[in-house]
């Protein structure tokens, strides 16, 4: 479970996002912004009927599907990533990601975020310890 | 609202430091906060990494609405991240109190080819542990788009 090697795959963790966990995280983050909660709000933006996805979600997702291979979360020492494109309540995304390289005890995995037969919204690095 | 001057922003919110303050997950929050990230089981107390960004903005001592007035932004700008960066030294655990302390490291003003006229401002804080220890670091760009500018 805890072992990674250049070129290995994350395998790919299906997930949607859901208006109810994007509510969820309004509270958690004390985020007044309704992009994330209100409909109405987020189409008289122009950005369309469905709320716009908290990032901090977004972020979570492909630090899942890397925590479902290397088991234990205390091993990212560092992760970084850009915000590429809105994911929206209801759309379909696949988290994933592949080993870079290794030096010095430490991985470099390439991590993603893409909408399921759509663009890239979410491209970030993270660094793992390759010892638990 | 109009579009602040960008000279003058940056010379009010860069270096400005945060009030700073402390932040404890309790256990219910990271049952909840993890069900709604879809993680994987978590062993212990140990919170997911994106629990750094979320502490940190707990404990800053400002709120993200206040945040978004200090880039003169209002919470119906549709502000959104920008680069994110989390640095883990120790994982976070739920019912353990974190000292958060920062401030505003840059404010640059972007254009871009679609969201037009936008500022960026970055903010780095650090969570200490108990022990005095920097148990993590978050680094985060807020992307205030200048709809008025449009």
């Amino acid at each position: 479970m805890s072992a990674l090697a250049v070129g290995q795959e994350i395998p790919a963790l299906r997930v949607e996002a859901g208006l109810p966990e994007m509510k969820l995280f309004s509270l958690i983050m004390a985020d007044p912004n309704p992009i994330h909660f209100d409909p109405e709000h987020t189409a008289a933006l122009g950005m369309g009927p469905r709320p716009i996805n908290q990032g901090t979600l977004n972020m979570a997702y492909p630090i899942d599907a890397l925590i479902a291979v290397i088991g234990d979360p205390a091993r990212i020492r560092r992760f970084q990533c850009r915000f590429l494109g809105n994911v929206v309540a209801g759309d379909v995304l696949d988290a994933a990601g592949r080993v870079l390289a290794i030096e010095d005890g430490v991985a470099t995995v390439e991590l993603w975020l893409d909408q399921v037969d759509g663009p890239r919204v979410l491209a970030g690095i993270a660094e793992v310890s390759i010892v638990d | 609202m109009s579009v602040p001057d960008i000279d003058a922003l940056r010379e009010r919110a860069v270096g400005h430091r945060f009030p700073g303050g402390v932040f404890r997950v309790a256990e219910y929050e990271r049952w909840l906060s993890h069900d709604a990230m879809h993680s994987p089981p978590i062993a212990g107390r140990i919170l997911h990494p994106v629990w750094i960004l979320l502490g940190a903005l707990r404990g800053m001592g400002v709120t993200i609405d206040e945040l978004t007035a200090l880039a003169e932004a209002g919470a119906h700008d549709g502000t959104v991240f920008g680069e994110t960066v989390m640095e883990q030294h120790a994982p976070l655990q739920a019912e353990v109190e974190y000292v958060v302390r920062g401030g505003v490291t840059d404010l640059v003003r972007r254009t871009g080819k679609r969201a037009g006229l936008m500022d960026l401002m970055t903010f780095r804080l650090e969570l200490v542990d108990p022990g005095g220890e920097v148990a993590a670091v978050s680094e985060q760009t807020f992307v205030f788009p200048r709809r008025s500018a449009a």
